[in-house]
């Protein structure tokens, strides 16, 4: 019963690892544009890792930004949900096999949700939110019983 | 010397149980409001009932390289316990007459700056250094508005004694009002009005004065490093820190009652709670936030101005 | 030429003579005293000081009065002795070097310490402290002044005793504590030696029992053809305790010099038999008032040495610092124990004269030199209104004893002016006035068990007077002539509101660990004072709470500050930081004292300002109720950042290797710490007492009780508040043991980068408040401007 209350209010938390901004624009859609408000779901976006219940991570993990994934996703609290948003965590896009890519996301951590597009359209964002919330409910009554 | 009924207040009606879901709700009414002015949907009106729920089930992270782990610990029930009492100590005019003891103006400044200092102990126990910059805002801010609260509250005083000294009792205030009408309605307390409402705000650090916990530039301030039940406690302190100083601004400018009757009197004080969120949140979604210079300088001018115009009149008129 | 117009010119002549001659000295004088500042060769230094100070005590003999025959001599007579003795000293001295060029006699004091002693007491005796004869004279000369009603002409002598204060203290500083860069010498022989000492010792007999300082020359002055001479009577009393710490000072100058173990823990010992001397002392014009204080001092006394067992072992010549202490701390004692103005007059200037400095510049750097020699000067300049004041409450009142003079006291306008001076002096002794804070601080090089003892304890002896002498003027009270006294209170009260914020906002620029405590004691004792000021039940109340409280939380937060320096030799804050995790027991008990400081709801500073602001209002003064309020604001502010700065953030350099403050220094801590929570819980362990002081000042007692303070309608129950909180922490950590919940230890987020260096992510002091810095710096810079003051706060 309690995680059903619990999780009406995923907070989200991004990691940009080295994304062209497209996705991240259209994050930020998803919270101040009228039409698509995500806080109708309870979504809050947050500035720190520790308050995060949802990660979505954008880029295709560069070589630089490696280091500071790995540390920020040890940094989240569990239980947690990990989307990827757009294509290049879930395969790298365009920068696939490059010299700097170190990605895809799933080298480096489980990923519950892949939302793909270049850029991802605000619906599918939405879309993708509402599956790994399904998800992070399952997680929380794993977390429980633990 | 603490008897039932003392504890039944402080745990139940109206600090405790009651204070904290209603304050809970007033966020979440203080969120939709700001989504409808903003043309959105806005979140449901438990949202804030829910964060509390979920952040208590997450798991609670210590960072290494805070500085004193148990004072990380402790600070945020410092700012809680301080609300509560506070909360138990202030009448609701027609409801309830308020703890005969500790029910002054004096005490009530020094509890409402709990948690503040809750806010600065754990953002600077916490080694972070967002938390760090964050605690230097908060306390320039609390420097500026302090000045502007402390003034407001003498003018209420000295004028709730009707020219015989000050009045320091909450409850004597209240009834001094309640006999002689509200002091809203009082034209020489209208500036000193408007100053408190100023406080409201950069008490609260609604825009325009998102300064210290900026998710813009700070990100969530001193509660950086905060997760699960300490983050929980530190909202429900937020919740209850707005209830009182709605209630505060009920006690000092119109706590005008109803009727005889408890049902209804305690309607209306949730009517004008409401209300007065209603007030904030407009005030919240139409104005940008400013920069704390810029702060510093609105508050230490406009605020403080207007208030020692309504203790002049106070005193000499 | 007729015998008229003769006669005539003969008086016109005679009158432009005295005024010429007037000139003509006072003229003399400023040369003399000008010439002697600059001059280098000290034995000429010392002939122009005397010529200036005898032609000085010349115009006595304008006045023509009873009293002045016999000042005149025996200034004369005790000059004499003195500057004698000196300048034998200084021959002494320039026959062995060859010179008595002052440049060559820097720091001659630490080689040949036999032969200038006696030099160092004749200066000390020249600038009329006790306990030398010239005090007494000079006494003598004031109290003639003000027996023929010349209280300006004796303003203008104090002046002219501040010129020659200067050019005494600049041979002291030379002589005695600059560094001597020359070759090894002896010192002098004994028979070179003998003169000397017979002389001082009878400067020193002269100090102590004042009827042979003045006697022989009431005498004298009857044989010169004086008709009757009624000069004024000194009696001396020498309360039991202080007789006990002032022959312990002595034991320990030298039986202390094995270690400075020894030393401090007999110190600590001597203060705590003279704490058993109280119970037999005699209590008559002192009431529960002193003794309630004289307790406290020899309290915090007693842990100020035993903190000192540890904390003095790196410094040097521990036996003297311990020594000068307890002298101090013996002033201090006959102040509250003495029951009448004379003697308390005698042991305030043994408290804050010479020995206070001798105590303060301990670590003999220029730095400290510097600073003692400004809080040595204030001092001074207070001790001369005092003088004035004191003898003018004589003059009105024909009695020393407290008692006397309240049965005596009745409303002229000398009378006002005395109290006038009075509270002057004592608000000066209190640190208060905002003008040069750098001079009214005590100095911060001073040893920290010191600077925590003259904070906490020692400034407390204005306020303390002030309520005397406050009292005195309110017993003389008549509907018309009570005007005078409650303008002084208000002014008073005013000052001590102005003090509180002015304070407070040069703690927020500050960066140096003691130089915010110190400000802050001159903060804090402006609600003492405002509190006192006020002279209602509740109000005195409230100031004596807060003037117990403030004695425990702000020696605590000096020993805290200690600590650090010890473990850190550090003072700047910006240096500092984390030193929460190498020191927890010295920052648990720092957040006591700061939550008391800044009056956090059950610790002991809350109750006192609640107490002081209800009375302040209950007289009306909204003024000063704003100020006192909003500086406690201030007061929260700079202490958050002193904890953040110093104790939180990133561990630094300068902390990597600190250690926890050994068990002599926390020990005290630990008890100051307990008395602060004990006191904000019950404050009636303080109440009590002060509810019998309160009937002493014919105050109406206060309805107190174990836990809880009535005023009309409000009342404060702090074990009520105490409960309540309680059970809010207890309900959370229930819920959290109940939720069973998991925690995990992380790093702290910084955007994922892990190669940041504790410098980098520490935010130091410096960057603290910028724009709180920036306005007061404006507020401070817009005040210099149309006030035309100069100069300011040191930050160094």
């Amino acid at each position: 019963m309690l995680s059903k209350f619990a999780t009406r209010s995923p907070w989200l938390f991004r990691i940009n690892t080295g994304s062209c901004n497209g996705c991240d624009v259209e994050l930020a859609t998803t919270a101040m544009i009228p039409r698509y408000d995500v806080e109708r779901l309870g979504c809050k976006y947050i500035g720190s890792p520790k308050h995060a219940d949802i990660v979505l991570v954008t880029g295709s993990i560069t070589a630089r930004s490696e280091p500071y994934l790995k540390r920020l996703l040890e940094e989240i609290p569990d239980p947690k949900v990990v989307v990827a948003i757009g294509i290049c965590p879930i395969s790298g896009g365009v920068f696939r096999d490059s010299y700097s890519i170190r990605g895809p996301l799933d080298k480096f951590v489980d990923v519950d949700v892949n939302v793909a597009g270049c850029p991802v359209r605000p619906q599918s964002i939405i879309d993708g939110v509402a599956e790994a919330i399904g998800i992070w409910k399952e997680k929380i009554k794993n977390w429980e019983e633990e | 010397m603490l008897s039932a009924s003392d504890i039944l207040t402080y745990l139940v009606f109206p600090g405790g149980l009651f204070a904290v879901l209603f304050g809970l709700l007033l966020l979440g009414f203080e969120r939709i409001a700001v989504a409808r002015f903003q043309g959105r949907v806005g979140p449901p009106l438990l949202q804030n009932v829910f964060d509390a729920f979920k952040l208590r089930g997450k798991e609670v992270l210590i960072p290494k390289d805070a500085t004193n782990k148990i004072f990380f610990c402790i600070a945020p029930v410092l700012g809680f316990v301080g609300m509560m009492a506070a909360i138990s100590i202030l009448p609701i005019s027609g409801v309830y007459g308020g703890t005969g003891a500790n029910s002054d103006l004096i005490v009530l400044i020094y509890l409402l700056a709990l948690p503040a200092v809750s806010n600065v102990m754990g953002g600077s126990a916490s080694g972070s250094t967002y938390s760090a910059i964050s605690v230097s805002r908060e306390v320039v801010l609390m420097f500026a508005y302090e000045i502007t609260f402390i003034i407001v509250l003498f003018t209420v005083a000295l004028n709730a004694g009707a020219g015989e000294g000050a009045v320091f009792s909450l409850k004597g205030i209240v009834d001094y009002q309640v006999v002689n009408g509200s002091f809203i309605a009082d034209p020489k307390m209208i500036p000193a009005f408007l100053g408190f409402v100023i406080f409201l705000l950069a008490t609260l650090e609604v825009p325009p004065f998102h300064i210290a916990e900026n998710s813009a530039d700070v990100m969530s301030g001193y509660l950086m490093e905060y997760s699960g039940m300490p983050l929980a406690l530190f909202e429900m302190t937020h919740a209850l820190k707005l209830l009182v100083l709605i209630t505060v601004l009920q006690i000092f400018f119109m706590p005008g009652v109803a009727g005889d009757s408890i049902i209804f009197n305690l309607f209306w004080y949730l009517v004008k709670s409401v209300g007065i969120v209603a007030v904030i949140s407009l005030i919240h979604a139409s104005l940008a936030s400013f920069r704390v210079d810029q702060a510093l300088k609105f508050l230490m001018t406009v605020p403080i101005a207007l208030s020692l115009v309504s203790l002049f009149l106070v005193i000499f008129a | 030429m007729d015998v008229t117009a003769l006669d005539g010119n003969m008086a016109l002549v005679q009158g432009h003579s005295s005024e010429i001659i007037h000139l003509l000295s006072t003229a003399i004088l400023i040369y003399c005293g000008v010439k002697a500042l600059y001059h280098k060769e000290l034995r000429k230094v010392l002939i122009y000081a005397f010529v200036g100070m005898v032609v000085d005590a010349r115009t006595l003999l304008d006045l023509g009065s009873s009293q002045a025959v016999p000042a005149f001599l025996s200034q004369i007579f005790v000059f004499s002795i003195s500057i004698g003795m000196m300048y034998l000293a200084v021959k002494a001295i320039s026959a062995k070097t060859g010179s008595d060029n002052l440049d060559d006699l820097q720091g001659i004091g630490r080689v040949m310490p036999k032969v200038a002693i006696p030099l160092g007491a004749g200066l000390f005796a020249m600038m009329g402290m006790p306990p030398f004869a010239t005090f007494f004279s000079k006494l003598l000369m004031v109290s003639a002044f003000i027996d023929s009603g010349k209280i300006v002409s004796s303003l203008i002598q104090g002046g002219a005793e501040i010129l020659y204060f200067l050019v005494f203290l600049r041979v002291l500083k030379i002589i005695f504590l600059r560094q001597y860069e020359g070759e090894a010498r002896t010192d002098c022989s004994n028979a070179v030696l003998v003169p000397l000492y017979v002389l001082l010792v009878f400067n020193i007999i002269g100090g102590v029992f004042p009827a042979v300082a003045i006697k022989p020359f009431v005498g004298l002055a009857k044989m010169f053809g004086a008709v009757s001479v009624d000069v004024p009577l000194f009696n001396l009393s020498w309360p039991l305790p202080v007789l006990c710490l002032s022959v312990g000072a002595l034991i320990v100058y030298f039986y202390g010099r094995k270690s400075n173990k020894v030393a401090g823990l007999m110190a600590s010992g001597f203060c705590v038999l003279s704490m058993l001397f109280l119970t037999v002392t005699d209590r008559s014009g002192v009431g529960n008032y002193g003794i309630g204080f004289a307790i406290l001092i020899l309290f915090m006394g007693a842990l100020q040495f035993f903190y000192s067992v540890s904390y003095m072992d790196h410094s040097h010549k521990q036996y003297r610092f311990y020594t000068f202490f307890m002298l101090m701390i013996a002033g201090l004692l006959g102040v509250s124990l003495t029951g009448d103005l004379f003697s308390m007059f005698f042991f305030w200037e043994v408290m804050s004269g010479w020995v206070l400095y001798l105590a303060l510049v301990h670590e003999e750097d220029d730095f400290s030199i510097q600073e003692a020699s400004k809080y040595f000067l204030f001092n001074y300049l207070g001790a001369v209104f005092l003088t004035i004041g004191v003898l003018v409450m004589y003059k009105i009142s024909g009695s020393w004893a407290y008692e006397g003079i309240v049965e005596n006291f009745s409303y002229t306008q000398p009378a006002a002016i005395g109290i006038a001076m009075l509270s002057l002096g004592f608000l000066m002794k209190a640190a208060q006035l905002p003008f040069r804070i750098d001079f009214q601080m005590h100095p911060k090089p001073a040893p920290t068990p010191i600077s925590g003892y003259i904070s906490s304890t020692m400034l407390k002896s204005g306020p303390f007077m002030m309520v005397k002498i406050f009292f005195i003027g309110a017993a003389g009270y008549s509907a018309t002539s009570f005007l005078p006294l409650e303008t002084i209170m208000y002014v008073s009260a005013w000052i001590g509101a102005l003090t509180i914020v002015m304070a407070a906002s040069f703690a927020m620029l500050t960066n140096s660990m003691k130089r915010l405590l110190i400000y802050h004691t001159v903060s804090q004792l402006g609600y003492v004072v405002v509190g006192c000021a006020l002279m209602t039940s509740f109000g005195l109340a409230g100031g004596l709470l807060h003037f117990a409280n403030h004695m425990f939380f702000k020696n605590l937060l000096f020993l805290c500050a200690g600590a650090v320096f010890i473990s850190t030799s550090t003072d700047r804050m910006d240096e500092l930081g984390g030193l929460a995790k190498k020191m927890p027991v010295t920052f648990f008990c720092f957040m006591i004292g700061v939550f008391a400081i800044s009056g956090v709801p059950l610790f002991s500073g809350f109750v006192s300002k609640w107490m002081i602001y209800h009375a302040v209002m209950d007289k009306g003064f909204v003024g000063i109720a704003v100020l006192s309020l909003f500086g406690s604001v201030l007061t929260l502010a700079s202490f958050i950042k002193f904890m953040h700065s110093a104790y939180l953030g990133q561990i630094q350099e300068k902390v990597e290797n600190a250690k926890e403050a050994s068990w002599y220094m926390l020990a005290p801590m630990l008890i100051l710490t307990a008395l602060c929570v004990l006191l904000g819980i019950f404050p009636s362990i303080a109440l009590v007492p002060i509810n019998s002081m309160l009937s002493e000042f014919n105050l109406q007692p206060l309805s107190v009780g174990v836990n809880t303070v009535t005023h009309g309608a409000d009342s404060l129950n702090m074990l009520y508040l105490t409960v309540i909180l309680l059970l809010g922490c207890a309900m959370v950590v229930a819920a959290y043991f109940m939720m069973k919940t998991k925690t995990r230890s992380t790093h702290v987020y910084a955007c994922g980068a892990g190669d940041l260096t504790a410098k980098d992510s520490h935010v130091a002091s410096d960057n603290f408040y910028e724009d709180s810095k920036g306005f007061i710096k404006g507020t401070v810079k817009f005040i210099k401007k149309i006030s035309g003051m100069k100069g300011g706060y040191v930050e160094r």
